[in-house]
């Protein structure tokens, strides 16, 4: 069992390791990044990415001011170079809410500005904003995942193997859910909710109501494979000798859909990451100056903003790449292999 | 000229939203008219008048051989038609009748002959001048509609075009729902006194106006790109992308001075709002007021939101109108310092950095601002980084309008309101957000008394205002207006952007006004040349 585990995620080693790049510089934002989220500049509104390059022998960034203000352009302060520091101490900030540092990877000082990607509308670093972004909707998803799938493989089931009346009460509701386009829903459910509540409550809501839309596939599945599952002999033996539901559902059923489970997970992430950034950029989803992959595309919606910074639409790729990798997971796991085993 | 929706009426007297009022600009006059330089107020129907009784009485000499446009002569009665019978009339759904009232009282409209018309008032009335510009409406088209008791369906915009009969300088020739507004020359029009044609060229030079509907302002922007209009008014924001392109796509970008919008934050200091108490006590603090007026980044606003295109405003008048403007006020500088001091001295303390009330409250507080706004939730965030500078947390809520007027106006459910209102020209028209009985008095709205000793003054001082005639007398009493603004901070100003126009080079006898746009005078405007595509 486990060496075929092993040589399944063998085989999607590229998806998977570009995945866990972000996914763990998405955890450990607050140090790779050399700004908080919220640190504004606003003298270096839509500054353009300017790298650091080597000057008098050391990796430096020049200084810049606006040259002009109307068409965002920006010119060296001249002589002024500011060194780039590595391991060194720069904002403050709480890693992951808990533990207080000042240790970022690398930084510069004042008035000098790290300026990877770019600058938004604020003088806020894109780079900064990105991996708190890319943690904020990597989290999000994950905990939303996990929730549907604790309603949706339960629902699933208790459809598939009971049967009857409850087969059909929870499936037609899942029914019910699935017919109603995903993005209206969610709409629907977030507006039930007043505006104006903290950025952990809206992601508390945005958790669930992503959960909520998102169980009914799932359970589909689930329902199916347990149905043909509960006619194996195994099952039916177990049953014999009065093993409970409970018993059946861990040791014959859910051991044997595992593998479906695997492959419908890393197909629905990027569903919820679509999810999460059409709510964000709807202005529906978590709030300024938080920032998620959604809402910083949404401030590059204006053909101003466009035109004036162009890198800020960098999230949307970020968004398409990620679900790329999702999917080509999925993909990868769901192949039958070189002996021919469907997987 | 795009313009950005349909227009809701043809009807002069029924219109409100700002696109029927723009294209009924161009099919109506009034008698008087306000000069797009400087305000004063001109001959536009009327040729002149004489003041009298004190400024309780006005006699206006109408010009001689007026025509509407379909031909029919206009004299005094259509003038008293129009006001005893259709902005008088309770059963006309007009909201230009509050305006043409002195103390809930309607003025006395009479007529004396075919061409001089007499208006009295109770008492004087500084504004009366202004408001004798409003339309007016032909009695031999609209009498029936009013005898039948349905004019409030009357010259709706099912109506056939060549039945809305105006005396403006254009008639309406097509409307297609969705689509365009057409306007054609009218042929009977006589430009008002003192008005010079562009040389060359009969008043209105250009013989046809098209007025495209395009809700979207993008799309607005890249119609006027690529040619398909000649005029646009420009957000600062949209300077990055016209300005590289304005030699190829021959337009001049026309900048006329700070614009007449006014934005602000307020606070709720209604003593009657549902909020916790001690947070109404911060802001009833004059000093609590001050200090925030003094954390904000102005020109981190001007630079960011306005593209480096705007200016800090002074106060409750705009500097544009230089009649009433008070010189010796100023905004108020960024000095986080001061401001710190400022709040210590209103009865708060600092906690490592973080501002708290004498009862141990952190001052948080929400703002609420409107979401359909881009500009004002981009000031809401600078504003949000400024006082945390001072300690104080802001948590921003963007509301749909409706949501946020209900909120604001009705349930008095707000703490700090982000907001804007277009400003006005004769300081009169501030009385609704300035008097304390005012519906837009948004601080503390209808107040049946004032509330506080420095808003009993500012009422007596607009009372005032109204009454007195000289225009030196007036500029005094709301100088002194503008000070107890300044000092008392029931709106703290934020900035106002320029008002920019893109104009094709193809048009000729465009003016740049403070006041009155780049077209003060739409007849005056002709077209040289024609775009080549290239």
């Amino acid at each position: 069992m486990k060496g075929r585990t092993g040589k399944y995620f063998r085989r999607a080693r590229l998806p998977l390791a570009i995945l866990a790049i972000f996914f763990v510089s998405g955890l450990f934002a607050e140090f790779l990044a050399p700004y908080r989220y919220d640190s504004v500049r606003f003298d270096l509104s839509y500054m353009p990415p300017v790298w650091p390059s080597v000057h008098s022998g050391r990796l430096e960034v020049p200084v810049m001011s606006v040259s002009d203000p109307i068409l965002h352009r920006f010119r060296q302060n001249s002589g002024q170079w500011v060194p780039v520091r590595f391991l060194c101490r720069g904002e403050g900030y709480r890693w992951m809410g808990v533990i207080r540092s000042r240790l970022h990877l690398f930084c510069v000082d004042s008035p000098g500005r790290l300026s990877i990607l770019g600058l938004d509308v604020f003088g806020r670093d894109l780079w900064s904003r990105l991996l708190y972004g890319i943690r904020f909707s990597f989290l999000l998803s994950i905990s939303a995942v996990s929730l549907s799938f604790l309603v949706g493989v339960l629902a699933g089931l208790v459809a598939g193997t009971g049967g009857g009346w409850i087969d059909q009460l929870i499936m037609r509701t899942g029914e019910v859910f699935m017919a109603i386009p995903s993005l209206y829903l969610l709409m629907g459910i977030r507006a039930v909710f007043p505006p104006g509540l903290s950025t952990t409550e809206v992601t508390l809501i945005m958790t669930g109501a992503l959960a909520f839309v998102g169980w009914a596939g799932l359970a589909r599945v689930v329902r199916g494979v347990a149905r043909s599952l509960r006619q194996e002999e195994f099952v039916l033996a177990a049953q014999a000798v009065g093993v409970s539901w409970w018993g059946i559902w861990g040791r014959h059923i859910l051991p044997n859909m595992s593998y479906y489970l695997l492959v419908a997970l890393t197909i629905s992430i990027p569903g919820f990451i679509v999810g999460e950034a059409g709510l964000s950029f709807l202005g529906l989803g978590v709030s300024e100056p938080h920032p998620s992959l959604g809402n910083i595309l949404a401030e590059s919606q204006s053909l101003p903003a466009m035109k004036a910074a162009p890198w800020l639409l960098l999230s949307g790729a970020v968004i398409v790449i990620i679900v790329v990798l999702f999917n080509l997971l999925g993909d990868r796991l769901r192949e039958p292999d070189q002996n021919g085993n469907a997987g | 000229m795009d313009v950005v929706s349909d227009p809701k009426t043809f009807n002069p007297a029924l219109a409100t939203e700002t696109t029927s009022t723009q294209i009924l600009g161009y099919l109506f006059r009034g008698l008087t008219r306000q000069s797009p330089v400087n305000g004063k107020i001109r001959p536009d129907l009327a040729k002149d008048w004489k003041v009298s009784d004190g400024g309780r009485k006005i006699v206006f000499h109408l010009q001689k051989g007026l025509l509407w446009s379909d031909g029919a002569p206009l004299d005094a009665r259509d003038v008293t038609f129009t006001f005893r019978h259709v902005y008088y009339n309770p059963a006309v759904a007009t909201a230009v009748r509050s305006e043409l009232m002195v103390d809930g009282k309607p003025f006395s409209v009479e007529r004396r002959g075919r061409l001089t018309v007499i208006v009295k008032t109770v008492r004087p009335f500084a504004p009366l001048l202004e408001t004798m510009g409003v339309e007016i409406l032909p009695r031999h088209v609209l009498e029936p509609w009013i005898q039948r008791g349905n004019f409030n369906q009357a010259w709706s915009v099912r109506e056939p075009p060549s039945h809305i009969v105006g005396t403006g300088p254009f008639v309406l020739k097509e409307y297609l729902p969705g689509q365009l507004v057409v306007l054609t020359a009218n042929p009977h029009y006589r430009p008002p006194v003192g008005l010079e044609p562009s040389p060359g060229c009969p008043m209105p030079c250009l013989a046809r106006l098209v007025l495209r509907i395009v809700p979207n302002d993008t799309s607005s922007l890249i119609r006027f790109m690529t040619g398909k209009t000649d005029l646009y008014g420009v957000s600062p924001q949209q300077m990055a992308i016209l300005k590289p392109v304005q030699k190829e796509d021959a337009f001049d970008l026309m900048v006329r001075g700070p614009s007449l919008t006014e934005s602000f934050v307020t606070f709720n200091e209604n003593p009657r709002a549902p909020l916790p108490a001690w947070k109404i006590r911060w802001f009833r603090n004059r000093l609590f007021r001050k200090g925030i007026a003094l954390s904000i980044d102005k020109q981190a606003m001007i630079n960011i939101v306005l593209n480096g295109m705007g200016e800090a405003i002074p106060g409750p008048v705009p500097r544009a109108v230089k009649a009433f403007f008070n010189e010796k006020i100023r905004p108020f500088p960024l000095d986080p310092q001061k401001a710190r001091t400022c709040f210590v001295r209103g009865g708060f303390r600092y906690v490592h950095g973080r501002l708290f009330d004498d009862q141990g409250h952190r001052v948080l507080i929400v703002l609420l601002t409107n979401t359909e706004s881009i500009e004002r939730i981009q000031m809401a965030q600078i504003l949000q980084a400024n006082l945390k500078d001072v300690g104080i947390k802001i948590r921003i809520v963007p509301l749909q309008f409706n949501m946020l007027a209900t909120m604001v106006m009705t349930s008095y459910q707000w703490e700090m309101l982000l907001f804007g209102l277009t400003g006005v020209v004769d300081p009169h028209g501030d009385s609704s957000v300035w008097k304390s009985s005012g519906f837009l008095h948004l601080w503390n709205p209808r107040e049946p008394k004032p509330d506080q000793p420095w808003e009993a003054e500012v009422d007596s001082l607009f009372d005032r205002g109204d009454t007195t005639l000289d225009l030196n007398a007036r500029k005094k009493i709301y100088d002194r207006w503008q000070e107890i603004a300044h000092r008392e901070l029931p709106l703290i100003d934020l900035v106002t952007p320029d008002q920019i126009t893109a104009v094709r080079k193809t048009l000729g006898g465009i003016r740049p006004t403070p006041l009155g746009g780049v077209v003060p005078h739409i007849t005056q405007v002709y077209q040289q040349g024609v775009l080549t595509p290239t």
